[in-house]
C-alpha cells in the first residue's frame, strides 16, 4: 500500500520533471529571437546583445534549463516578455477565475448528470428514462461556445431587453467580496462548461448502473429483502464511483482546453485567456508557466484519482 | 408439514421475440426440513421457476398458485413479497465469486440482512453474524467477519453465502446450482453443509441442479424438468435410480459415469425453443420410445407404484437405452505403434511480479511436470482450479514459453523455433477451448472461421477451401448448408462442433482438449464426446484430454495424470488409478466425484462420504 503511493508520487514527479524539459526545449527550437522580442523592434545589435546577456540566454542550454528548474522550485518562473512582470504574478491574478469556474463547473455537471443517470437506469425504457437519453443528446449535440452564446442570449440579453437582469453578462467577482454575486456571475460560465459534460456523464451513470445492476450481487441484496431504493443506492450506485472516478480523472486534465473557450465568450480574466494572449504575442516565459501549472493540476489530479481508488475499491488496497 | 406449495404454476416472460414458456402446469409440493431437488438442462425452466417463488421475476406473466406458509405468494403486494425475502424464504446462488457484493465487508452484508427484517442493535447482529460464521465453518469469525470478499475462496464464499441466507432460520431456502461453480473436493463440503444445516435450523431446501448424480445421493424428493413441463417427480431414490420417463433415464445414461465405456447413449438433437405453443410432448423429437401419439396430444400423469410420477404416453416405466458394442474396436489400430508424438520434460513456469518502482517474488505455476502421450492415444489430465493443468495445455501447445524445461512435438523440440518451424508445427498441434461462446469471433461467418486455419497457413484457395470446410463439417456433424452462418446462430454444442472442426482442418496429428464439454448440457455433452471418441477412431489423432470432470475423463482417457498445486502427483492406467488409486489427492477427487466410490474408498473417502449419506 504505502510502496504504492509512493510509487505513485514518484510517477507523478517525473512526468512534471519530463514536461518541463519538453516545453524548455520547445522555448528553443521555436523559430524567433526571445532576445530581440524583450529588447524591442527598433532595438541595435549591441542592445539586443545586452537583454541577452541579461536573461541568460547566451549560456547552454543546459546551464539555462538547470537554472530554470532551481527557480522553478523555488517559486520564481521568470518575467513576461511583453510586460516584465513576474509570471508567477501573473498566475496569481488569474487563478481565481480559472478555480472557480472548473470546480463550479465539475460539481454542476456531477450534480446534474449523475442523478440524470440513475433516473435512466432504474426506468429503462420509460419516458423519464427517454427524457434522459433525449437530454443525454441535446448536451453532446452542443459545442460549449454555441451554448455560451445561448445562453447569453436567451438569460443575459432577451431579459434586459424586456427591462429586467436576469444574469450578468460576465465578468469575475472575487469570492471573498460577496458570494452570493460571485455565484450569480458565475453561474452561467457553469452551465456552458458543465452541460456537455454532464450529458456524458448521464450516459456514462446509466449505462454502468445498467450492468451492475444485471449482478449477482444486486440478485442477492433483492433476495435478502432490501427495499428497492436500498438495492440501487446502497449497493448499485456505490460500484460505479470507481469508473465514474476513472473518467473524472481524464475529464479534469482536458478541462483547461474547454474553460478557455468559456472564459472568452464570457469575458473571464482566467487562464485560459492568458494563455491565448501569450501564445498569440510568443511570451514564451509565461507560456511555459501557464504549461507547468496545468501539468501540475492535472498530476494533482490524476494523484487524487488514484488515491480515490484505494478508498474506493477494497479490492484494489489488496 | 407442507411449508410450500405450487400448484398449476404457468410462467411466460414477454420478449422481443414473443413469450419465453418457462413453466408450464408445473406443481409440487415441500414439506418442512426436507430437501427438494429440481433437476434439468439449461433453458428447462428450473431457475425461472426459483426466481418466481421468490417474487423477482418483474414483468413475468405468472398463473396458478404458490402457497407459503399458507399464504399465495403471487397474490402478495411488493411490499410483503419483500418483507418474507430473506426473512422467510432465502436464496442462494450459483457463482459464490459474484454473488457478494465486492465493496462490503462480509460483516457488513450479513448484518444488513438481519437488520433489514429485525430491530436489533448493530453489536448483537454483529455477535449474531460472527455467530454464524462459525457455525458454517469460517475458522476465526470474530476476525475474518471484516473481511472482504475477494479475501475468501470460492467454497468459503459460499459458506458466507449460506450463513447469510440461514442467519434469519428462513422456513425455506432456495439453491440454485450451489455447487456448480466450485472444485469437486468443495462441492462434497458445501452439500454436506447444507445438509446439517437444513437439520440443525429446520429449513426445507430446494436444490436446483443440472447434476443427477448430486441430487441421487441427497434429495428427499426430485424433479424433472425440461422444456417448462415437470416430466417427472417423485422420492429422489425412485426417480434419480429407476427412472419412469425416458427423458429422465437418457439423462442418467448419457452422464459417462456407469462403467461401461465406448459411445454413451446421448440423446439426439437440441431441446426445443420455449417460445413455442406447446402441444404435444415436447420430448418427443428427442424421444427413443416415442410413439405417433407423442406428436399430436399432450402426455397424461402417469403414477406408479413407487409413487413417481411422469408425464408421458408410456405406460411402463422406461427402460435401459441397449448398451452400444463398439467398446472393444476402440484404439484397437491405435495401440499398435508405440511411439510418443509429445513429450514434455521438467517442464516450469514461473511469473515474476514486477512493475516500475516495486519487485516483488515470483509465482511458480508449473514445478517440473513430466509426460509422455503414445501416437493414437489419449491422455487425461485432472486437478482443480489453479493447478496449472490449462497452463500446461498452453505450453504444449506452444502458445506459451515455459520458464525451464522441454517440449518435443514428434521428436522435435518446440523451445526457441524460428519462425517457419512454429507455422509448421501449428499444423501438427491443435487446440479445442472450453468456452464454446467465448472462443468464436460472433462478427465472423461459421465457413470462414473453420476456414482461418487454411488462410493462415496459405494452402487451398477459392473453392477447393470452401469444399474442404464443408466436408469438415459433415466429418463433424454440422450442416454443411450452414456454411454463411454467424456463431450466435449455434446452440453451444454445435459451437463445440465447429471449434473441433477447426482444429482439425489441417490434419493435426494431435489435439489438446481444454475441458471442452464442461459448459455443456449432460445430453449434449454426450454427443460432443462420442464425436471426439469416433474421430480418434477414424483418423487415428492423439489426444491431451484437460477436466476438471473425473467421469468424463475416465470415459475418454487410457491413461491419466492427476495435477495438485503445479506438480503431477500421480500418473497410470485408467482402471488401475480409479480402483487403486495411490496418492490421498487422487482418492480425496473420486470421493468427492463419484458416489460409488464412495462404498470402498480409503480414509478421506470415507470420512466425505459419511458427511454425504442423509
Amino acid at each position: 500500500m504505502i510502496s504504492f503511493i509512493a510509487s505513485r508520487i514518484g510517477f507523478a514527479a517525473l512526468v512534471l520533471l519530463l514536461l518541463s524539459g519538453f516545453v524548455f526545449t520547445l522555448f528553443f527550437v521555436a523559430p524567433g529571437d526571445p532576445a530581440r522580442m524583450v529588447a524591442g523592434e527598433r532595438a541595435t545589435e549591441i542592445q539586443v546583445a545586452m537583454v541577452r546577456e541579461n536573461l541568460g540566454l547566451d549560456r547552454p542550454v543546459i546551464e539555462q534549463y538547470v537554472s530554470f528548474l532551481g527557480r522553478s522550485l523555488s517559486g520564481d518562473l521568470g518575467y513576461s516578455y511583453r510586460n516584465q512582470q513576474p509570471v508567477i504574478e501573473l498566475i496569481k491574478n488569474r487563478m481565481p477565475a480559472t478555480i472557480s469556474l472548473c470546480v463550479g463547473a465539475v460539481i454542476m455537471w456531477l450534480c446534474m448528470g449523475i442523478p440524470i443517470g440513475i433516473m435512466s437506469a432504474r426506468h429503462p425504457g420509460s419516458l423519464r428514462d427517454r427524457v434522459g437519453q433525449g437530454f443525454v443528446l441535446i448536451g453532446v449535440s452542443f459545442p460549449s461556445f454555441v451554448l455560451g452564446m445561448a445562453a447569453l442570449y436567451f438569460l443575459y440579453f432577451m431579459p434586459r431587453q424586456a427591462g429586467f437582469t436576469l444574469f450578468p453578462p460576465g465578468g469575475y467577482r472575487p469570492f471573498l467580496d460577496n458570494p452570493g454575486v460571485w455565484a450569480w456571475h458565475m453561474a452561467l460560465p457553469w452551465f456552458t462548461l458543465a452541460l456537455t459534460s454532464a450529458a456524458i456523464y448521464a450516459r456514462l451513470t446509466r449505462g454502468q448502473l445498467l450492468e451492475v445492476l444485471g449482478e449477482d450481487y444486486i440478485r442477492t441484496a433483492r433476495a435478502k429483502g432490501l427495499s428497492e431504493r436500498k438495492v440501487i443506492y446502497k449497493h448499485g450506485v456505490r460500484s460505479i464511483f470507481s469508473p465514474l472516478t476513472t473518467q473524472l480523472g481524464a475529464d479534469i486534465a482536458a478541462l483547461l482546453g474547454g474553460a478557455l473557450v468559456t472564459e472568452q465568450v464570457f469575458g473571464l480574466q482566467g487562464i485560459g485567456s492568458l494563455a491565448v494572449q501569450s501564445v498569440q504575442t510568443q511570451d514564451r516565459p509565461v507560456i511555459i508557466g501557464v504549461v507547468m501549472l496545468a501539468g501540475f493540476f492535472i498530476v494533482i489530479a490524476n494523484l487524487i484519482v488514484d488515491f480515490l481508488y484505494i478508498v474506493l475499491d477494497p479490492r484494489v488496497r489488496g | 408439514m407442507t411449508v410450500l406449495s405450487v400448484r398449476n404454476l404457468n410462467i411466460a416472460i414477454p420478449t422481443g421475440d414473443g413469450h419465453v414458456h418457462a413453466a408450464r402446469d408445473v406443481s409440487f409440493s415441500v414439506e418442512a426440513e426436507e430437501l427438494f431437488g429440481i433437476a434439468g438442462e439449461s433453458g428447462s425452466g428450473k431457475s425461472v421457476l426459483s426466481q418466481a417463488i421468490m417474487g423477482l421475476l418483474p414483468g413475468a406473466l405468472i398463473s396458478g398458485e404458490i402457497l407459503f406458509e399458507d399464504r399465495d405468494l403471487l397474490k402478495l403486494s411488493p411490499r410483503e413479497m419483500q418483507q418474507l425475502r430473506g426473512n422467510r424464504i432465502a436464496m442462494i446462488s450459483q457463482d459464490p465469486l459474484s454473488s457478494l457484493h465486492p465493496f462490503y465487508t462480509i460483516g457488513q452484508q450479513i448484518i444488513e440482512a438481519i437488520r433489514t427484517h429485525r430491530q436489533t442493535s448493530h453489536e448483537a447482529a454483529l455477535a449474531e453474524a460472527i455467530d454464524i460464521l462459525g457455525r458454517v465453518g469460517i475458522h476465526d469469525a470474530d476476525k475474518r467477519v471484516n473481511d472482504y470478499p475477494h479475501q475468501f475462496s470460492g467454497g468459503m464464499r459460499q459458506r458466507v453465502m449460506i450463513a447469510m441466507a440461514i442467519v434469519l432460520r428462513p422456513a425455506l431456502l432456495i439453491a440454485d446450482e450451489p455447487t456448480t461453480a466450485l472444485d469437486v473436493t468443495v462441492q462434497a463440503q458445501i452439500i454436506s453443509l447444507l445438509n446439517n444445516m437444513r437439520r440443525e435450523f429446520g429449513t426445507a431446501i430446494i436444490m436446483v441442479t443440472h447434476d443427477l448424480e448430486l441430487l441421487s445421493s441427497v434429495a428427499d424428493h426430485a424433479m424433472v424438468m425440461y422444456a417448462g413441463n415437470r416430466m417427472e417427480l417423485g422420492p429422489g431414490n425412485a426417480v434419480l435410480r429407476t427412472p419412469s420417463h425416458p427423458y429422465t433415464m437418457g439423462l442418467l445414461q448419457s452422464s459417462p459415469t456407469h462403467e461401461s465405456r465406448g459411445p454413451l447413449p446421448s440423446i439426439p438433437g437440441q431441446p426445443p425453443s420455449l417460445l413455442i405453443e406447446q402441444k404435444a410432448c415436447a420430448f418427443a423429437p428427442r424421444c427413443p420410445s416415442v410413439m405417433d401419439i407423442c406428436r399430436t396430444q399432450r402426455p397424461p400423469l402417469r403414477r406408479f407404484d413407487d409413487n413417481t410420477q411422469s408425464l408421458c404416453w408410456l405406460e411402463n416405466k422406461a427402460v435401459r437405452a441397449p448398451a452400444i458394442a463398439a467398446a472393444a474396436e476402440e484404439s484397437a489400430a491405435a495401440s499398435k505403434s508405440s511411439d510418443i508424438v509429445v513429450s514434455v520434460s521438467d517442464v516450469r513456469l514461473a511469473y515474476g511480479a514486477r512493475s516500475l518502482f516495486s519487485k516483488g517474488g515470483g509465482v511458480e505455476v508449473l514445478k517440473g511436470v513430466s509426460l509422455e502421450l503414445p501416437r493414437g492415444t489419449t491422455l487425461g489430465i485432472v486437478g482443480e482450479s489453479g493447478c496449472g493443468k490449462s497452463t500446461l495445455a498452453r505450453i504444449i501447445a506452444g502458445l506459451l514459453p515455459p520458464t525451464s524445461g522441454d517440449v518435443e512435438i514428434e521428436g522435435k523440440s518446440i523451445i526457441d523455433l524460428d519462425r517457419q518451424s512454429w507455422v509448421e508445427m501449428r499444423k501438427r498441434i491443435q487446440m479445442v477451448f472450453q468456452d464454446p461462446f467465448g472462443s468464436l469471433n460472433p462478427r465472423r461467418r461459421v465457413g470462414a472461421i473453420i476456414g482461418d486455419p487454411f488462410r493462415i497457413q496459405k494452402v487451398a484457395h477459392g473453392d477447393d477451401r470452401k469444399n474442404r470446410v464443408r466436408d469438415l463439417m459433415e466429418l463433424v456433424g454440422l450442416n454443411p448448408e450452414h456454411y454463411n452462418r454467424f456463431p450466435s446462430e449455434f446452440s453451444g454444442g454445435q459451437r463445440q462442433r465447429i471449434g473441433i472442426a477447426r482444429a482439425l482442418a489441417l490434419n493435426p496429428s494431435i489435439i489438446i482438449f481444454d475441458e471442452p464439454v464442461s459448459a455443456l448440457d449432460v445430453s449434449i455433452q454426450a454427443q460432443i464426446l462420442n464425436l471426439i471418441a469416433k474421430l480418434q477412431r477414424d483418423l487415428g489423432l492423439s489426444y491431451l484430454f484437460i477436466s476438471h470432470d473425473l467421469a468424463v475423463v475416465r470415459h475418454v482417457s487410457k491413461e491419466i495424470i492427476v495435477m495438485q498445486g503445479g506438480q503431477v502427483v500421480e500418473r497410470g492406467e485408467t482402471e488401475a488409478l480409479y480402483h487403486r488409486p495411490q496418492h490421498s489427492y487422487t482418492r480425496e477427487l473420486l470421493a468427492a466425484a463419484d458416489p460409488n466410490y464412495r462404498k470402498g474408498g480409503g480414509a478421506t473417502a470415507a470420512s466425505i462420504s459419511e458427511a454425504l449419506t442423509p
